[in-house]
């Protein structure tokens, strides 16, 4: 069922079993795992199902500290959410992501992978992807011409990845949730207060608004916030009535530890001879599973450093492609958007010799890695407001000198295993070469991964959600998405943060 | 007496002439091993290894050519015919070890970066 909120009459109270804000991945996906079963859902959406200037204002916000993508484009703010631009890149975390690790401070989920891999095996299905498998020699039985470098297994080993069509989870299950018998879909229903009872321990109801100056009243026995991990943090922050420092804030968490992927350019691989694999080269035209350089838990406790992998890319081509940090500069996302798309085409079709048989000797070693956790990463409530009256978020992306560390010695321990196999040589970029340097440069971009926000832990003080994602101290509040993330593992976070909303799913159909 | 004066220092300058022949050839072959990075010369030019030699002087105090030799040396068979491939032994050794070095971004085994030094110093440079 669908309803146009705007279209409700003004302070109309809507009702239901469970509540859900936010319908992008995380809300989406839980949605539809309540689909038949029965419960009154109800599905709130800040947008409709076309992009709105005036409602993706809504998330405009300024940023301080490492220079980010602009707060208002890089996310989508309607049905579907981010997935609406999202590049359908999917990797499970490894089981050191979950790890206390004693060389990262404040890691650790209260959670394994092995509490998450049922999970995954569902999302996979909600994003067109194969079997959940994603082993080399799996994928060499389809596709022989996977073959990995002959690098040290116990140093380097190749994590896999799959490519999602991507799906856009707008378009793909929009029918499905607007002909569900029990999910009731609002659209143009902005969350902009959430009401808790005196003594904080309970929801009592969510306050709507949209921009045709109508509100709305929400009850439910339980509610998700589903919203992104930067707008969740702001909506528990606002809502600052009973609870003076912001629902779920009583040990000032609320906001702190975002992290990002630390995405850039860090180095070159030249070979000494061509080597044809297509293992690690992105095929665009299929979804043909590719890896990713990475190194083993082992040598990560070892050197003491992060987990990350590092894609490679045909010079040729790469040296056409401008940081996405600057090319993801548009306030509005769908400018940005196109100009990502035009920078891969380009560089694509401008050097067709990437594709020599042959093969190539010469790369770009590009990082994908995990930022460390830092409490004075954060997203504060910033004095201006927007135009539903929330204040607007202030975001301060903080890094620590473990970050810079680690990639370094990544590189460090990657040049050394390929002059050791006698495949070639790794020259690093030069923002890598002054051990003393912990700064990182402007070119530095994210994967536009917003996580932990809301970290999990099963101690309060030091997490904002259980291991159940619930928030803690209140009985009916619960956290869906990236968000809930202690640390940011290794790979993009879109199919563990399905994985984990699933699992929050189930949770609240036990309950 | 002068005929046989003759044949005598005619011998001895031909033996001569052959043992430097001998020696230039084997300094000429050594001093290429030197510097000659066998695995690194596969990727890059000769500017840019001579780029990296001339770094790696600036950056160590390994800027003569005689400790530079003495330090490629150690430990390596010098054998005339074996040299290059002992050094590119040493080279993969270095790797093993973790006995590298950083030039210009270059993560680099220390004799191949000796090698570049040396090459940067050289007389056929
Ligand atoms: C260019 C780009 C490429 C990406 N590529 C990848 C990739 O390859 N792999 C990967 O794993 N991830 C990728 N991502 C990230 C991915 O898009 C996000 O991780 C994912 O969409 C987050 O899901 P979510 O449901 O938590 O948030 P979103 O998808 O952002 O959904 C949040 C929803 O909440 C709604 N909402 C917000 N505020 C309110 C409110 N107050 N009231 C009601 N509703 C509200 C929004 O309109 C939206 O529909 C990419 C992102 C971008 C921008």
């Amino acid at each position: 069922m669908h309803t146009d909120a705007r279209k409700l009459a003004n302070n109309a109270k809507i009702e239901g079993d469970l509540c859900i804000v936010g319908a992008g991945a995380a809300g989406i996906s839980m949605a539809l795992d309540w689909n038949n079963s029965g419960k009154k859902v109800i599905l709130l959406e800040g947008g409709g199902f076309e992009y709105d200037n005036k409602i993706q204002d809504l998330y405009s916000g300024n940023s301080t500290g490492q220079r980010y993508y602009p707060l208002r484009s890089c996310r989508l703010h309607l049905f579907g959410g981010t997935t609406g631009h999202w590049g359908g890149m999917c990797a499970p975390f490894d089981h050191i992501d979950f790890r206390k690790r004693s060389w990262v401070p404040d890691s650790g989920w209260p959670i394994s992978l092995e509490d998450l891999v049922p999970f995954y095996k569902r999302a996979q299905g909600l994003f067109e992807l194969d079997a959940y498998n994603y082993n080399l020699h799996y994928w060499q039985k389809e596709y022989p011409a996977l073959t990995p470098f002959p690098l040290d297994k116990n140093i380097i080993w190749s994590k896999m990845w799959q490519f999602s069509p991507p799906t856009r989870f707008g378009k793909t299950y929009k029918e499905t949730i607007v002909k569900s018998p029990n999910i009731h879909l609002y659209t143009y229903a902005n969350l902009t207060k959430i009401v808790a009872n005196n003594a904080v321990s309970n929801i009592k109801e969510l306050i709507v608004k949209n921009l045709e100056g109508k509100t709305q009243r929400v009850r439910a026995k339980k509610f998700v916030l589903a919203c992104g991990a930067i707008q969740n943090a702001r909506m528990l922050l606002a809502s600052s009535d009973v609870a003076k420092k912001g629902i779920g804030n009583g040990n000032d968490l609320v906001g702190r530890y975002f992290m990002e992927h630390l995405e850039i350019k860090s180095a070159e691989l030249w070979l000494k001879r061509p080597i044809s694999t297509e293992l690690y080269i992105f095929d665009y035209g299929t979804r043909k599973p590719r890896a990713e350089l990475a190194l083993t838990e082992g040598i990560q406790e070892e050197t003491g450093i992060l987990n990350g992998s590092a894609s490679l890319t045909p010079l040729v081509m790469a040296k056409q492609q401008m940081p996405l940090i600057d090319v993801w500069s548009n306030e509005d996302p769908r400018k940005s958007f196109d100009k990502l798309v035009a920078n891969f085409r380009e560089s694509r079709e401008q050097n067709a010799s990437w594709q020599n048989e042959n093969g190539n000797t010469a790369f770009e070693l590009f990082t994908r890695m995990e930022q460390a956790p830092n409490r004075n990463s954060r997203v504060t409530l910033s004095n201006e407001k927007d135009a539903l009256g929330v204040p607007r978020p202030q975001l301060h992306w903080e890094l620590t000198d473990l970050d810079k560390y680690s990639i370094r010695k990544f590189y460090h321990i990657l040049g050394t295993q390929m002059g050791k196999a006698g495949i070639g040589r790794v020259r690093l970029e030069e923002f890598l070469w002054d051990e003393k340097d912990n700064s990182m440069p402007d070119r530095l971009g994210g994967g536009w991964h917003h996580m932990g926000t809301t970290r999990m832990s099963e101690d309060p003080n030091k997490g904002v959600v259980d291991a159940n994602c619930k928030v803690h101290g209140i009985s009916n509040l619960f956290i869906a998405g990236s968000g809930c993330f202690s640390t940011a593992g290794a790979p993009n976070p879109t199919l563990t943060l399905v994985a984990l909303s699933l699992r929050l799913s189930d949770h609240l159909k036990k309950g | 007496m002068k005929r046989r004066k003759f044949l005598l220092a005619s011998i001895s300058a031909f033996v001569l002439s052959l043992v430097s022949l001998w020696y230039y050839k084997f300094r000429s072959t050594k001093i290429e091993a030197l510097s000659y990075p066998m695995d690194l010369s596969k990727i890059c030019d000769r500017k840019t290894l001579i780029g990296i030699g001339t770094t790696h002087r600036k950056l160590t105090d390994e800027n003569t050519k005689n400790y530079l030799e003495e330090l490629l040396l150690q430990d390596a068979v010098v054998i005339e015919t074996n040299l290059k491939m002992s050094l590119r032994n040493k080279v993969t050794e270095d790797f093993n070890t973790g006995n590298t070095i950083l030039i210009d971004g270059w993560l680099l085994s220390k004799t191949e970066a000796r090698q570049c030094a040396f090459l940067s110093m050289s007389e056929v440079n």
